[in-house]
């Protein structure tokens, strides 16, 4: 499965995942905004429309799916991070980076075990 | 009165709380992405497409009922996810997990739990948040 992907798709479902993980964090911060932060309803209706594209984006993706997806796990954990960094300003603390460390090392072996 | 007992009991309330969220919010994502997929990849009506993009905007809402940040919620969520794509395609592929899937899941798991249930120092702990 991973050799497949590897060898038929690899850049673009790499940019489809790290689009895929900004629009579902970016529509999620949105809808955050509006009910966390008491926003506007505005940016709370834009995230839903953004969480939706969101949807759309895997039906892009050249190969099937299985294990795929959990890789995506790993690309997820470091955006959400990084999202803190720029966005909310929000420094990692240590147990976020070592824990964002341990579930990524769990997602890499689901990926590239060799089987 | 807060005995030790109760001030267990209420963590663990706390805790499954949070866990429910989490396993809720990956529902609604895999089951609106899914709806998605069934309009534009299956050819079902928009009508399902229309749903799924309800769905996944209700996914969004969920994690503003978690007690901590947003970007360790979703990194935390992160790890989770991982055993659901597993559980995943278990069920809806066929694919049966094996030796090293599950391994990489419980590994992911213990880094969301590392990331969102250790008390820092001068924070209250997830489970002592309202």
């Amino acid at each position: 499965m991973a050799e497949e992907v590897v060898a038929s798709g690899i850049p673009i479902t790499l940019a489809l995942f790290f689009a895929a993980a900004i629009a579902e964090i970016g529509g999620g911060y949105l809808v955050w905004l509006w009910l966390r932060e008491k926003k506007t309803v505005a940016l709370g209706a834009l995230g839903a429309i953004i969480l939706f594209v969101y949807g759309i984006i895997p039906t892009l993706q050249p190969a099937e799916f299985g294990r795929v997806y959990a890789a995506y796990g790993g690309i997820f954990i470091v955006s959400a991070i990084i999202w803190g960094r720029i966005v909310d300003k929000k420094k990692p603390d240590k147990y976020e980076i070592i824990g964002s460390m341990v579930a990524v090392i769990g997602a890499l072996i689901i990926f590239y075990a060799p089987r | 009165m807060t005995t030790p007992e109760r001030r267990r009991i209420i963590r663990a309330k706390k805790i499954s709380a949070t866990l429910l969220f989490f396993f809720i919010a990956g529902l609604c994502e895999i089951g609106g992405g899914y709806l998605v997929w069934l309009w534009l990849r299956e050819g079902m009506s928009w009508i399902i497409g229309s749903l799924g993009g309800f769905v996944l905007f209700l996914y969004g809402i969920v994690p503003t009922f978690q007690p901590s940040y947003f970007h360790r919620i979703y990194a935390a969520y992160g790890g989770i996810f991982i055993i659901m794509a597993v559980f995943w395609g278990w069920l809806f592929e066929g694919i049966s997990p094996d030796k090293f899937d599950i391994i990489g899941a419980a590994i992911a798991i213990a880094g969301a739990i590392i990331i969102y249930y250790t008390p820092r120092k001068g924070e209250k702990a997830t489970w002592q948040k309202k």
